[in-house]
């Protein structure tokens, strides 16, 4: 009965008619942690959402060789209920696009293909470990049309995306003070398949004027064993500051239910001597539902200490978080 | 030369593995999260919250019905050698089995017969990609399924 009563409660939201090429998909990725941060000088029990999302994707043949594609994906917090800005539902991957036999072309808001070309390789992306913690160009633009190439050769294929100058929102608006916004240019290119990966990335005044970014990214699964690489150089020309980082992911498949995972990332370019070390062991309980536990390690080289009389650095991180939570994928 | 020769070889290798069936179709939700609109269509029409949706909606404009029966219990000769490919609008699911190269079967759900001639209309184009020159219908077969939808298949034969 409670089911039925779900059922006609999301027709209401969802025209039935639709339903024939909609996918509705989503997860709720929750757990619970210790959290040891230097910041606070203290350490805490916390539940955590780690972005847990729900979205509809489809298409619609326009002839046999044109077809209009879609994407609607909006992340929600399971553990308070509010996002950034109190937004119940804030907006991840949002397009329109056009697939042809010449390849793809799209509009909206979503994650520029320097930050889609991670693919695999951080294992614990979207928990305390993401590689974002010490690395940049994890950027999903505002504003973007992107162009990609249909897969040839057997799994190469490429991407370019143009973010406008519009800054209403975007991530223009870090433009360094007394400088118009401009446009930026973020492209990958790579080949992909089940057993190797390999991706060369590029942004160009994405973050903002001045600041380029390229990333390598490579993947390696030999049977249960999963290698990863992931390296990164940027330059603020605003700034003067031209850094690296590299980050390394190893995940193992004990068996068809056991995944043990480790990564180990070292860089420069989000803040100075930024590592991050996270180990975890996951059990895939079903198909959908996966118990996951981790421990991971936070540090940077800023000073702990700033200012006279000397208060804690807000920035400095010297962090440790222990947790185990529950990945449904619906 | 030698991290070159490496990679060709794992290239080599990797495209041997893309060629196993079955194994490219990841949940829908991580299907979204790769941005990768050149992975092939795949049916989550009988998974998680879409597959709850789906069978709830099949009736379309008569309202909502829940269909809650299991895979298990569905036709079984929808299963059986068949590999679902993906959802055209007015199609419930789209099915290929092939007995050699030049004869094959293709066949699909409606929900009424009034839907017949589309769905009709969109197996061909589909055989004649298959078979590239031409092809014959050398079979039609209807069969009727639950809550009045109706199975339509259709054997073809491939002009050699």
């Amino acid at each position: 009965m409670k089911k039925t009563l779900l059922a006609v409660a999301l027709a209401s939201l969802f025209p039935v008619v639709a339903f024939a090429d909609v996918v509705v998909y989503g997860k709720a990725n929750v757990s619970v942690q210790n959290a040891d941060e230097a910041a606070l000088d203290d350490s805490r029990v916390e539940l955590v959402s780690n972005a847990s999302r729900i979205g509809v994707k489809g298409g619609e043949e326009v002839n046999s060789s044109l077809k209009v594609i879609y994407q609607f994906e909006y992340q929600t917090e399971v553990d308070d209920g509010n996002g950034s800005n109190n937004q119940t539902f804030a907006p991840r991957n949002i397009y329109l696009g056009l697939q042809g036999v010449a390849g793809t072309i799209m509009g909206g808001h979503f994650d520029t293909p320097t930050k889609v070309a991670q693919e695999k390789v951080d294992l614990f992306n979207d928990l305390e470990g993401d590689l974002t913690t010490i690395f940049k160009g994890e950027i999903r633009a505002s504003n973007v049309v992107q162009y990609t190439t249909p897969t040839f050769g057997g799994g190469f294929a490429g991407s370019v995306a143009y973010v406008t100058e519009e800054n209403d929102g975007t991530f223009k608006q870090n433009n360094p003070a007394g400088t118009e916004p401009g446009n930026g240019i973020s492209a990958s290119f790579g080949y992909t398949s089940a057993m190797f990966y390999a991706a060369v990335a590029m942004d160009q005044d994405v973050e903002a004027e001045g600041v380029d970014l390229v990333r390598a990214v490579a993947r390696v699964t030999l049977g249960p064993v999963q290698l990863g690489v992931l390296g990164e150089q940027y330059e603020n020309d605003n700034t003067g500051v031209d850094e690296d980082g590299v980050l390394a992911s190893v995940l193992w498949n004990i068996t068809d239910k056991w995944a043990l995972k480790g990564q180990y990332g070292q860089s420069d370019v989000r803040v100075t001597e930024g590592e991050t070390a996270s180990i975890g062991l996951d059990y895939k309980m079903t198909k959908a539902a996966t118990l996951f536990s981790y421990a991971t390690k936070v540090e940077n080289g800023l000073s702990p200490m700033i200012n006279t009389p000397a208060v804690i650095n807000p920035n400095y991180r010297d962090d440790t978080y222990v947790g185990v939570g529950v990945d449904f994928k619906f | 030369m030698k991290p070159f020769a490496i990679i060709m070889l794992l290239v080599a290798v990797s495209a041997y593995a893309d060629e196993n069936p079955g194994k490219d179709c990841v949940t829908a939700v991580d299907a979204a999260d790769s941005m990768n609109v050149n992975q092939k269509d795949c049916d989550y029409s009988d998974e998680g919250l879409n597959g709850f949706l789906q069978k709830a909606f099949k009736k379309g404009d008569d309202g909502a019905v829940l269909e809650t029966n299991t895979k298990s219990e569905k036709n079984n000769t929808a299963e059986k050698n068949s590999t679902t490919v993906k959802n055209p609008s007015v199609l419930q699911a789209n099915k290929v089995t092939a007995t050699n190269e030049n004869v094959f079967t293709l066949s699909v759900e409606i929900d009424q017969w009034a839907n017949l001639p589309l769905a009709r209309g969109r197996l061909l184009p589909k055989a004649l990609e298959r078979c590239g020159e031409g092809f014959a219908i050398v079979g039609e077969h209807y069969r009727s399924l639950k809550l009045g939808r109706i199975e339509l298949e259709l054997s073809f034969l491939c002009d050699k």
